[in-house]
């Protein structure tokens, strides 16, 4: 980093390619960049290994390559997860979940390549996804039970007269699912990355000690790919709840 | 003697990484009810044009919405334990 140079700068948006339409600013910027190699990326993670194994008839084949277990064990990973919180009516919604946990976790540890952009640093972006799985809740609520999704919001057992008082106070906490979705995953991002780069200011400001931040740094990077994946997960497993809670109401 | 207490620091670490990450779910939780509560209090405010009256109900609600949350949150991981 360059002296002077503000540790917010890597959050800041930069049109590539500027776009009109109507009116609005459709400009295909560096934080659509790095979705799209996201995007990519998990696509061809997927399709390659299995392509190569059609190809030859050979014994080597009965053994599946290293990629193809990679990708594997992320299918299984998150088919476990789904089993485990929603049941067996939870396995329809897997496409979903799956490609929202790793375009989370792909963009999270792209995010972690220097001079990359983290496009989960972005309240809009992260708060875009959350809104999209509360509607998708919401919707799939009251398909699966019609007006009686309303009873969602009803506690059983509880005396009539204290019901006004805690319907308005259980809807506020059903709305308030999707924003707190998005902070904590934006906020995490914005926190560590800002972090980074703080103390990457240290390094060259202490001149000879500043190898005292250096080693700092080098276990926060680390820290912070733990933190990629841990927020992708938590993702992924409130999805997954929210999903529960809508297939089965209490 | 040494590896043992390699071993305690990083299980030390472990444990502080969970607390920060708990420590995130239970703020954005908290944060989440009240700015929700404050959003709706404020529309309901300029609809009926009642200024103070909807947003201070609104952030008594709010605040006990993100205690129910918090509540609920704290008891799925007792649970899952």
């Amino acid at each position: 980093m360059a002296k002077g140079e503000s540790p917010l700068k890597q959050f800041e948006i930069q049109p590539l390619v500027e776009l009109n339409l109507f009116g609005q600013n459709i400009s295909f910027t560096n934080s659509s960049l790095w979705m799209t190699i996201t995007t990519i990326f998990i696509l061809a993670f997927f399709t390659i290994p299995f392509l190569k194994s059609k190809k030859t008839n050979s014994v080597e084949d009965l053994y599946p390559s290293r990629l193809q277990v990679a990708a594997e064990m992320g299918f299984n990973f998150i088919n476990n997860l789904i089993t485990d919180t929603a049941g067996k009516e939870g396995r329809k919604y897997f496409p979903l979940v799956f490609s929202l946990f790793m375009f989370i976790l792909f963009g999270n540890l792209f995010g972690m390549i220097p001079y990359s952009f983290t496009f989960t640093s972005h309240i809009i972006v992260t708060f875009g996804l959350a809104l999209g799985v509360f509607i998708f809740v919401t919707v799939l609520g009251f398909i699966k039970h019609g007006f009686k999704f309303f009873s969602f919001f009803v506690i059983p057992g509880l005396p009539i007269y204290m019901l006004p008082l805690l319907i308005p106070i259980e809807v506020i906490s059903y709305l308030s699912r999707p924003i707190s979705l998005a902070v904590r995953l934006f906020a995490n991002m914005l926190a560590g990355h800002t972090l980074l780069k703080v103390f990457a200011g240290f390094v060259s400001a202490l001149g000879f000690f500043g190898i005292l931040p250096l080693v700092f740094i080098v276990a926060l990077t680390g820290l912070e790919i733990l933190i990629a994946f841990l927020q992708a997960y938590v993702f992924a497993i409130l999805t997954c709840l929210y999903i529960n809670d809508a297939l089965h109401l209490h | 003697m040494q590896n043992n207490e390699e071993e305690k620091q990083s299980k030390n670490k472990e444990s502080s990484l969970k607390g920060l990450s708990f420590a995130y779910r239970i703020s954005s939780e908290l944060l989440a009810a009240m700015v929700v509560s404050v959003i709706i209090g404020l529309t309901l405010d300029k609809f009926f044009d009642s200024k103070p009256i909807g947003l201070i109900t609104l952030i008594i609600l709010g605040f006990f919405a993100g205690l129910l949350n918090i509540y609920r949150l704290i008891r799925r991981i007792e649970n899952s334990k």
